[in-house]
């Protein structure tokens, strides 16, 4: 039979699938020499003794007898189960390191059995509501979806399984944790199609720091606790469960669910040396985006304020539940669709109603202003702003320059946030004749539903050592990013579109703008599915339409959709900052402060630019301004700071800072600004208190890193200074990385336009209208 | 004195014999190509995962299938790029288990279309009873509803994943439960399907 066997294996030509059979395994094989030939009979006979005393290969499922309630009997479970995995196991990364390049952590520091976790199902049994809605949400979809399974098997592929322990200990902890993502794995996944499930997040017992890729430390799933408040490991009946409710809740509500930093232990990720073999490069920082945006009520140099909001405040808002659910209160339940932007997933799956939420929340979220707040005449190149508030006139074949504000106003992170290379939003802007022609368009869907190569997105294009695009998302091989569109939380910005009215035209013309989204990208769901997949859904998140008319357009009444002018100059003035055009942002703030002469926040913005701008004479006379306006007004104090540092003022600025400090004690600027003041007066505990602080808010802060090293290198502290110096050159930006975006523009002229901080969009062939700023010109 | 020596002799000869096949053994594993090395494992479904459905310990046989036009063929048409075909040849992957109740199996072929659009109709026209399309499997998946008898119950999932096509066949003791699809078999032909994006 052997001989029958080798014959067929090692037959030249033949057409036939090449087949052999082991005791446990079954390989094909190129030919191979004789020699060889006699060595893997004699391997294959030598293996087969070994295998001869070693025992079966065992699934662990639910086959398993039931997980036991007594601890002693759950350690000792464990233990063999950890045992078992551990012969087989890939430590890639160092022994008993289960988790990396991921940061997953679980108590007891091995592997857990799958089975310890009770699948959603059980939960289902009487959180009806919960079990319905997470059934269609991204969390539980978060392993098995082909938009995310056709990236990471390119990872598995490519570099080898026990990599995609960085994905996966967020995407599917229990898999990691159980010791799966190895080449030898025994463990049956079957868990793979719930994802996140309830006692993945319901397990979380505390995150360790906000470094984020899977930063959590799981507990072993208990669904209850003894009367003293111990967590009871295990799967108990339903009937237990309802006669300790309070013991129940205890368990499975952890304080850490509603506060954001449970949600950084994922929603923020970044590139390890481990995982790319180069240098460690920040992915997505949502959670430091929220940490920044207004809604955290952390950072005092944010250009508008709000209540108080974590992450859970949007996407997992209370509502009416339909099903039984004894986690309701007063009729409502929080969200556990958490609605987002992933419409794909929904649409792939045919989970109409998780798409018609998420759609909901996309559109009625007012989380995005759009602005059409300014257009140039040809003619003369002045701005006529705000529109609607000013007369003008057009004449036909004019050319009009639009000026569109877009205003990220209230999403507590950017527009796009996270993965950037996969989303795809973006402003379409067309100008329609009263008869319907297409006067201009950009931003529109080709026949082969790609977007317009010349849209104004806002993504981002990272790029690897050859200046390729990273497509795929093939994360280990980023060395760069050639440019990022993305506009921060409570920011703006400023897009250009120039078009030509016909010599013919009557009437008027109706000028809109919209801000489009679709998830994914077009050329990525080609690479999953194919080109032959139907068109994705694309979601309008917010538009703005004006009638213009040929002739006289008089000044109207305030639209009610629109921000009051005060805003809306204070909008164009930050999206002029953010573009570096300061005479323009000092001019829009400028009006700002003309229509609201008691905003201490306007002179505040006219001194931050000036600051930019090196113009500190001028910067400090308006944050004076604002500071008469409103004395503890952290905002200005910082600023003021920076200009007490320029004019050698340290006391004052120290006692600016602490001031800032004082009110905001989770602010990363005023500590940092507040430790390097304290470094250079020679006043080095201080200043070392500042930057631990600072570190202890970012974990990733390079100056904090930087000057930690020094400073505990000066008190002698050597480890810890060789550790932070580490850390900042790990994390420190390659300065030959820009050279591989720039190869990857100068191949992409159409985007290497959109990566200048400034630009017009335009069909027109001439050099356009001039912009003020750049070459002359002025308001009207 | 002379049982004693003749242990010892028998020991040494049976540790030079033990430590022979251990060289032996390792000489050949690093001498094999890694490939083949690797390709002893089912590239869709690891032997836990279809021992959990089967109900417990499985045979696993492997049998790879060359892959001539795939590059040629699928390129051209949009499908997988080289980097997701890296790796991952057609194969046969075949699951046993000896009950005795009888044989459990689990079987996943896996095939790559030269032109997707024809013959996918071909592996749908294995079908021999009623198809029910399937969504979230794949690009498109259909069930296979078969004739079981009162012993039996056999599974089949028909699915296309961009250029691939794959057949998920189990049979297993039927039960009063398992009308239509069961649960287990849709998870494992998810799992097929993920594993070929």
């Amino acid at each position: 039979m052997i001989r029958q066997l080798l014959r067929r294996r090692f037959s030249k030509g033949s057409e036939r699938p090449e087949k052999a059979v082991a005791s446990n395994a079954v390989s094909s094989a190129p030919p191979l020499n004789r020699g060889i030939v006699l060595a893997s009979l004699a391997a294959v006979f030598g293996v087969g003794c070994l295998f001869v005393f070693l025992p079966t290969t065992h699934a662990f499922s639910d086959q398993n007898p039931a997980y036991s309630t007594d601890k002693f009997q759950q350690e000792a479970q464990r233990k063999q189960y950890a045992e078992k995995v551990s012969q087989s196991y890939n430590f890639a990364f160092g022994k008993g390191k289960i988790s990396v390049p991921g940061n997953g952590a679980v108590e007891g520091n091995t592997f857990l059995q799958p089975d310890a976790f009770p699948n959603a199902k059980y939960c289902g049994h009487c959180h009806q509501e919960a079990y319905h809605q997470w059934q269609q949400s991204l969390h539980r979809n978060s392993f098995r979806t082909p938009f995310y399974r056709a990236s990471v098997n390119i990872l598995l592929n490519t570099k080898g399984i026990q990599f995609t322990r960085h994905c996966d200990s967020c995407h599917n902890p229990i898999a990691v944790l159980a010791g799966g993502l190895t080449q030898d794995s025994v463990v049956d996944r079957k868990f793979d199609q719930d994802g996140l499930t309830c006692m993945t997040c319901h397990s979380v017992q505390q995150v360790q720091s906000t470094l984020g890729n899977g930063g959590y430390v799981m507990g072993v799933p208990a669904v209850l606790v003894d009367e003293k408040g111990n967590r009871m490991p295990g799967i108990p009946p339903d009937s237990e469960i309802l006669a300790h409710l309070d013991r129940h809740s205890k368990a499975v509500m952890q304080d850490l669910l509603h506060k954001p930093e449970f949600c950084a232990a994922c929603h923020k990720a970044n590139l390890p040396k481990t995982l790319n073999e180069y240098k460690e490069i920040r992915a997505f920082t949502t959670y430091d985006e929220w940490q920044n945006s207004k809604f955290s009520q952390r950072n005092p140099l944010t250009f508008y304020k709000a209540d108080f909001t974590t992450c859970q405040g949007c996407h997992m808002k209370r509502a009416a539940n339909v099903l039984p659910e004894p986690g309701a209160k007063n009729g409502t339940f929080v969200s556990h669709r958490w609605p987002a932007g992933n419409s794909a997933v929904p649409f792939y799956y045919g989970f109409d109603e998780q798409l018609e939420k998420t759609i909901e929340f996309l559109r009625t979220g007012n989380y995005l202003n759009v602005d059409l707040f300014a257009i140039r005449k040809g003619s003369d190149g002045k701005m006529i702003a705000p529109l609607g508030s000013q007369p003008f006139t057009l004449a036909p074949g004019e050319v009009v320059q639009t000026m569109v504000v877009i205003q990220n106003k209230n999403i507590g992170h950017s527009l796009v946030p996270e993965v950037r290379d996969l989303y795809e939003a973006w402003v379409e802007f067309d100008v329609l004749g009263a008869d319907g022609k297409e006067i201009y368009h950009s931003g529109y869907i080709q026949p082969d539903g790609m977007l317009d190569s010349r849209a104004h997105s806002f993504t981002n294009r990272p790029v690897n050592t050859g200046g390729i695009f990273v497509d795929n998302h093939k994360v280990w091989t980023i060395h760069s990013v050639a440019y990022d569109n993305s506009i921060q939380a409570g920011r703006s910005t400023l897009v250009r579109y120039e078009f030509q009215l016909p010599q013919d035209i009557k009437g008027t013309v109706s000028v809109t703008a919209r801000v489009q989204y679709r998830h994914l990208r077009q050329s990525y769901t080609n690479n999953v599915l194919g080109k032959d997949h139907p068109d994705y859904p694309i979601v309008q998140l917010a538009s703005r339409s004006r009638i213009l008319n040929i002739g006289e357009n008089p000044a109207g009444a305030p639209d009610p959709l629109d921000n009051p002018d005060w805003m809306r100059w204070n909008n164009l003035g930050i999206a002029y900052l953010d573009q570096q055009q300061y005479e323009d942002a000092v001019h829009a703030f400028g009006e700002v402060v003309k229509l609201r002469p008691d905003y201490a926040d306007g002179y505040t913005n006219i001194g931050l630019t000036n600051i930019s701008w090196e113009k500190f004479g001028s910067a400090r006379a308006a944050i004076e301004t604002a500071l008469k306006i409103s004395p503890d007004n952290a905002r200005a104090l910082y600023y003021h700071a920076q200009v007490e540092r320029r004019d050698g003022h340290y006391e004052g600025e120290i006692a600016d800072l602490k001031k800032v400090v004082a009110q905001f004690p989770q602010s990363r600027d005023a500590r940092r600004e507040l430790g390097v003041t304290y470094y250079q007066q020679e006043m080095p505990h201080e200043a070392m208190e500042q930057f631990e602080a600072l570190q202890a808010i970012d974990p990733d802060d390079l100056a904090a890193h930087y000057n930690l090293s020094l400073l505990y290198r000066r008190f002698g502290m050597k480890d810890k200074a060789k550790e932070q110096l580490t850390f900042f050159t790990l994390k420190k930006v390659d300065p030959g990385a820009p050279t591989y975006s720039q190869d990857f523009l100068r191949q992409h002229p159409e985007i290497s336009n959109e990566s200048k901080l400034w630009h017009v969009h335009s069909d027109m062939d001439h050099g356009g209208i001039a912009d003020p700023g750049v070459r002359g010109g002025g308001a009207q | 004195m002379y049982e004693m020596a003749a242990r010892k002799e028998s020991d040494t000869v049976r540790r030079v014999m033990w430590l022979t096949v251990a060289v032996v053994g390792i000489a050949v594993a690093m001498l094999a190509p890694e490939e083949s090395r690797a390709q002893a494992k089912c590239p869709w479904l690891n032997a836990a995962t279809a021992g959990g459905l089967l109900g417990g310990d499985v045979q696993m046989t492997v049998t790879m299938t060359p892959q001539a036009d795939a590059d040629k063929a699928t390129d051209q048409d949009g499908y997988s790029t080289p980097e997701q075909r890296f790796n991952r040849p057609d194969a046969l992957c075949e699951f046993s288990r000896k009950a005795d109740s009888g044989m459990y199996t689990l079987r996943i072929d896996v095939k790559t279309m030269t032109d997707p659009a024809e013959q996918f109709a071909s592996f749908l026209s294995l079908c021999g009873g009623q198809t029910v399309a399937l969504r979230g499997i794949g690009n498109e998946a259909v069930q296979c509803v078969m004739r079981n008898n009162p012993d039996m119950a056999h599974e089949q999932v028909i699915a296309r994943v961009r250029e691939r096509a794959f057949v998920l066949t189990v049979s297993r003791p039927a039960t009063p439960a398992r009308n239509g699809l069961s649960d287990d078999t849709r998870n494992i032909a998810e799992q097929v399907a993920g594993s070929i994006f």
